[in-house]
């Protein structure tokens, strides 16, 4: 019991720092990311090449999360800016970049399944009260709090986050009032890849990496983000709570209707409260 | 209707769109390729080359006398490598007859099946319309293999030999003349691995972790038999859906039920035994499970690559090892390698062997691929005696009928490698009951609950089906001689 609730934690946290990037860029930008999930997988094998050539998994994390930062910038400034506004044909690009990146993954580093290598001092299991938790798992849940924290104070607690959540409630407005806001838009955007690029390596150390994640990870980000609620922080943390609880307690006692009990509650929310547990919902 | 679920809607509109329009896109790059070859065809084929692109292909081949042979697997996704590998072995065996037949050019034509029945299907109905091959090779996974044997009962006019497909029903209940299979069935290859268990290292309780769909069902089944008929007591199943992230949960449970059991088998294959891997370290199971056994396809050798060097120690079994030390094996790891730039393993050298099959087939037909039967035939009397894996030889259902290969992973100058520590002869698919066909094919097929996990409850379902004949001889120690 206890065990499993460990895991459910350490799932959640790996979700988490994966959906919240997504869901801060789509409330801002309007846009449903679906390359999200190609980013995670991207910034995992960028991690992987990283790790088999300097043998540093700190450098590692940095440069999958950065490499995929870049990625980002990419799209964002040379392909999403010529189609914004037009929610079809951004959603369209985001898409093709998703399925290209996909394709490139498999030409460059192949169809087989690989895992990252993680330094010994995170190997095997630590006793914690009488439960065996691995110490990956421990590294991963006060990973996910730092960045959690971090991310709760840039937005609450400096000017950038004002207008960061001031663009969430309503873009034009905060344009109006003399706020670069495209260049917040893309701020925001490659944030959101750096995130997604760092949890690639590091969850690819935790589990492994196979064509075929990418969009494993994107549907549960896209299910955080409905469940939780656009744009909204807090939902982020509890939608992710719910889902990796979901997971750890289903793939235990329900193997079998694992997907079933991850939608469930999804549909739910979309029938009782269509704007997600705690979002605010759009004017 | 609220912006936001416009944004949501739109996506899936969008994803349906792009799903549609890459489709397309496969279909038309595929098609360029073929153009591309037949381009190469004509060129050195025939002098009358055809200006027009729309030339019927096959047709023109066989004026030339050239031979297409069609190599359908999944080569893109999850399961790529088990369709690129037995492309890659294809290729090396066709690189050792120059590509030529009596003279006459032989082509591949490579088509994707990505895994999925559906896919299959449309596939091998282009190979026989578009390209109008008589002789396929592939496909590589289990619910394919299933579509396969169907398709084959309706185009007795094509011949297939699965690439790595293991379904046993392909060539026992839903065989048909021509699918025949230079490979192996689920149960086939661990029939007497259940055995060695039981016998030589002495356990009589395995917990079993599985994914929970046909293939791995097949093996757990050939190991239950093999395990329960040799002394064994129990095995634990535990099934998971295929793609399974975390293993935590399992993880736990396995501990907390340590005292009870004497080894875990995991019975499993790809980017999931990966994981369960890296969650059994994470967790130092080790230390409460000594021993690791595993399925036919967990000691794979790109498993092997991506696992730490404490995965020395796993026992498992096969019908190839890729440290059998004859000279035919030695020689097909080196070209292979020098070709590839890879380590050859099981997969590849299924490829290889199928092709090199269906050449010597095609000895006895003079080059004519159209003769299905004659082929067929010429395959069943087939003895192939230059094989990597050893000689085989074919049933009367057209399967293999090897030997297999109990192995131990070993840590050789740093590598891990799978070492030979028994060997168990010339073992058809069905494996110790080679007397009792019917009564085997009576049975209900493997399912995730039969044969039972208890022997108990085992030997009742024997006795009702086999009857008590085999009891008699099963305690006299006749069937596993």
């Amino acid at each position: 019991m206890l065990i499993t609730i460990v895991n459910g934690l350490t799932m959640a946290s790996l979700l988490f720092i994966i959906a919240v990037g997504l869901n801060l860029s789509f409330a801002l930008l309007r846009v449903a990311n679906l390359a999200h999930g190609a980013f995670y997988l991207f910034g995992g094998y960028v991690g992987l090449s990283t790790m088999n050539y300097t043998d540093s998994w700190i450098l590692a994390i940095l440069v999958g999360g950065l490499v995929t930062g870049v990625l980002a910038f990419l799209l964002e400034f040379f392909l999403l800016r010529k189609v914004r506004g037009d929610n079809l044909r951004e959603t369209l690009v985001t898409l093709s970049v998703a399925f290209i990146l996909a394709d490139l993954m498999i030409v460059i580093w192949g169809g087989n399944p690989r895992s990252i290598a993680y330094p010994e001092m995170l190997q095997g299991p630590v006793h914690l009260g009488g439960i065996v938790v691995p110490k990956l798992s421990v590294f991963i849940f006060i990973f996910a709090v730092v960045i959690g924290v971090l991310l709760w104070l840039l937005l609450n607690k400096t000017k950038i986050g004002m207008v960061i959540r001031a663009g969430v409630d309503d873009f034009e407005m905060v344009s109006a009032l003399g706020t670069n806001i495209r260049f917040v838009f893309t701020a925001m955007f490659v944030v959101a890849g750096f995130l997604a690029g760092i949890v690639g390596v590091i969850g690819g150390s935790h589990l492994m990496m196979s064509p075929g994640d990418d969009w494993r990870i994107l549907t549960y980000a896209l299910l955080i983000i409905i469940l939780g609620g656009m744009g909204s922080f807090g939902g982020s943390v509890i939608a992710a709570l719910i889902m990796g609880f979901i997971y750890s307690f289903g793939s235990l006692y329900f193997p079998e209707f694992q997907l079933f009990l991850m939608f469930a509650p999804v549909a739910l929310v979309l029938i009782f409260r269509p704007k997600g547990l705690f979002g605010r919902g759009l004017a | 209707m609220n912006i936001k679920w416009k944004h949501v809607s739109f996506a899936v509109l969008g994803a349906s769109l792009l799903a549609v329009t890459s489709a397309c896109t496969e279909e038309m790059e595929t098609e360029l390729e073929e153009e591309m070859d037949d381009g190469v065809t004509e060129d050195e084929g025939s002098a009358e080359s055809d200006t027009e692109d729309d030339a019927d292909d096959g047709d023109e081949a066989e004026e030339a006398g050239a031979i297409q042979i069609g190599v359908v697997g999944p080569m893109t996704g999850g399961f790529a490598a088990y369709g690129e590998k037995v492309e890659k072995g294809v290729e090396l065996a066709l690189s050792e007859v120059d590509h030529t037949f009596n003279g006459n050019e032989i082509t591949t034509v490579v088509e994707d099946s990505q895994a999925d029945a559906e896919q299959l299907m449309t596939r091998l109905d282009s190979l026989r319309d578009r390209n109008e091959v008589d002789i396929v090779i592939g496909p590589s996974t289990g619910d394919e293999g299933e579509a396969a044997a169907s398709w084959a009962q309706n185009n007795e006019d094509t011949l297939i030999m699965p690439g790595y497909s293991a379904p046993e029903d392909m060539t026992m209940r839903d065989a048909s003349d021509n699918l025949l299979r230079a490979g192996w069935t689920g149960s086939q290859t661990i029939f007497h691995f259940g055995k060695y268990v039981a016998e030589e290292m002495g356990h009589e309780r395995i917990v079993m972790v599985g994914q929970d769909y046909a293939y791995p069902w097949d093996q757990a089944a050939g190991f239950k038999r093999g395990f329960f008929e040799n002394g064994g007591e129990e095995v634990h199943t535990i099934w998971h859906p295929t793609d399974t992230l975390e293993f935590s949960a399992i993880m736990g449970e396995l501990q907390g039920m340590a005292d009870e059991y004497d080894a875990v088998l995991l019975n499993s294959g790809g980017a999931d035994a990966i994981a369960f891997y890296e969650a059994w370290e994470q967790y130092g199971m080790d230390e409460s499970y000594p021993q690791m056994l595993g399925g036919t396809n967990v000691a794979d050798i790109p498993i092997l690559e991506e696992v730490s060097d404490n995965f020395e120690g796993v026992y498992s079994s096969m019908h190839y090892s890729e440290s059998l030390d004859h000279e035919e094996n030695v020689e097909f790891r080196e070209n292979y390698a020098e070709m590839h730039g890879e380590e050859a393993d099981g997969i590849a050298l299924q490829g290889y062997d199928t092709m090199r099959v269906i050449l010597d087939a095609l000895e006895e037909t003079d080059g004519d691929t159209s003769d299905t039967a004659a082929l067929s035939e010429a395959i069943r009397d087939m003895e192939v005696g230059d094989s990597p894996r050893g000689a085989f030889t074919f049933d009367e259902y057209g399967h293999a009928v090897q030997d297999i290969y109990i192995k131990r992973v070993d840590l050789v100058d740093g590598e891990l490698q799978n070492e030979v520590v028994e060997t168990y002869e010339e073992v058809s698919q069905f494996g110790p009951y080679e007397d009792y066909q019917d009564e085997y094919m009576a049975q209900p097929g493997n399912e995730r609950d039969f044969p039972a996990d208890t022997a108990e409850e085992y030997f009742e379902d024997l006795e009702e089906y086999f009857g008590e004949e085999y009891m008699n001889e099963l305690e006299e120690g006749g069937i596993w001689e």
